[in-house]
């Protein structure tokens, strides 16, 4: 199965994005209560990030789409923000109290896989995640 | 989410419900600097009834902490179930502030 939607980049939509989820993963009988928050709190980081850090205008779309296959379950989401690189992000050392940071370690440790692609003149920013069904 | 205060002298123990992310963390923040104004000394966070936080919902936490040690006082976090002991349990919260089974062992 395959889904498609989009957002505009602000945090009001953050209930719509983990309401569309939330439909997803019952339409597709998919994964424990605990998987479930965890998909939600990688989407909500990399949402975030986009909002806070992308400086993006809130009328600015990121767009998802979903595909559900007998094995995974993959999310690929397309923004036009500033572009990052998420592999150059050292995990938190919690012992130094620190306030923010914290976003895409949680991605990369909770999801099975995380991709990104920064975005170029015609592309935008892609973002892949996978979870095992 | 929503967030219930009681005060126990100096003890503010504050019990949050729900789900705490960056879309309603401002409810926590009205909390936060409400404390913070107040003569409290110790701050409990009650999670036993937060389904989940997000990162934004840490740092909010972390704040909370530093501020409260910048004027002698503490917070520490009791009762965390679920989804967030994992999420606590991953980012090695327990380095950072005092975690305690109960309210009556958190203000020993």
């Amino acid at each position: 199965m395959e889904y498609t939607f989009q957002l505009q980049a602000k945090l009001t939509e953050l209930s719509t994005l983990r309401d569309q989820f939330e439909m997803i993963f019952e339409k597709e009988a998919l994964f424990n209560d605990l998987t479930r928050k965890n998909i939600l709190l990688a989407l909500t980081e990399l949402f975030v990030n986009v909002v806070k850090h992308g400086d993006v205008p809130e009328t600015s779309s990121v767009q998802y789409e979903i595909h559900r296959s007998r094995d995974e379950l993959e999310i690929v989401m397309r923004d036009w923000g500033n572009s990052y690189d998420p592999f150059s992000v050292p995990p938190p050392d919690i012992s130094l109290l620190p306030e923010s940071g914290y976003g895409v370690y949680l991605v990369r440790s909770l999801m099975d896989s995380f991709d990104y692609y920064p975005k170029t003149a015609v592309q935008p920013n892609t973002t892949r995640i996978t979870k095992q069904a | 989410m929503y967030v219930r205060n009681k005060r126990l002298d100096d003890v503010e123990v504050l019990s949050l419900f729900g789900v705490i992310n960056a879309e309603n963390i401002g409810v926590f923040h009205e909390h936060i600097e409400r404390v913070l104004d107040d003569d409290v000394r110790l701050v409990v966070l009650d999670l036993e009834k937060l389904e989940e936080i997000d990162s934004t919902g840490i740092g909010g936490i972390i704040s909370l902490l530093k501020r409260m040690r910048q004027k002698d006082g503490d917070v520490r976090i009791v009762r965390i179930r679920g989804a967030v002991k994992k999420l606590f349990e991953l980012l090695r919260i327990d380095r950072g502030i005092d975690i305690y089974e109960s309210v009556e062992e958190a203000v020993k």
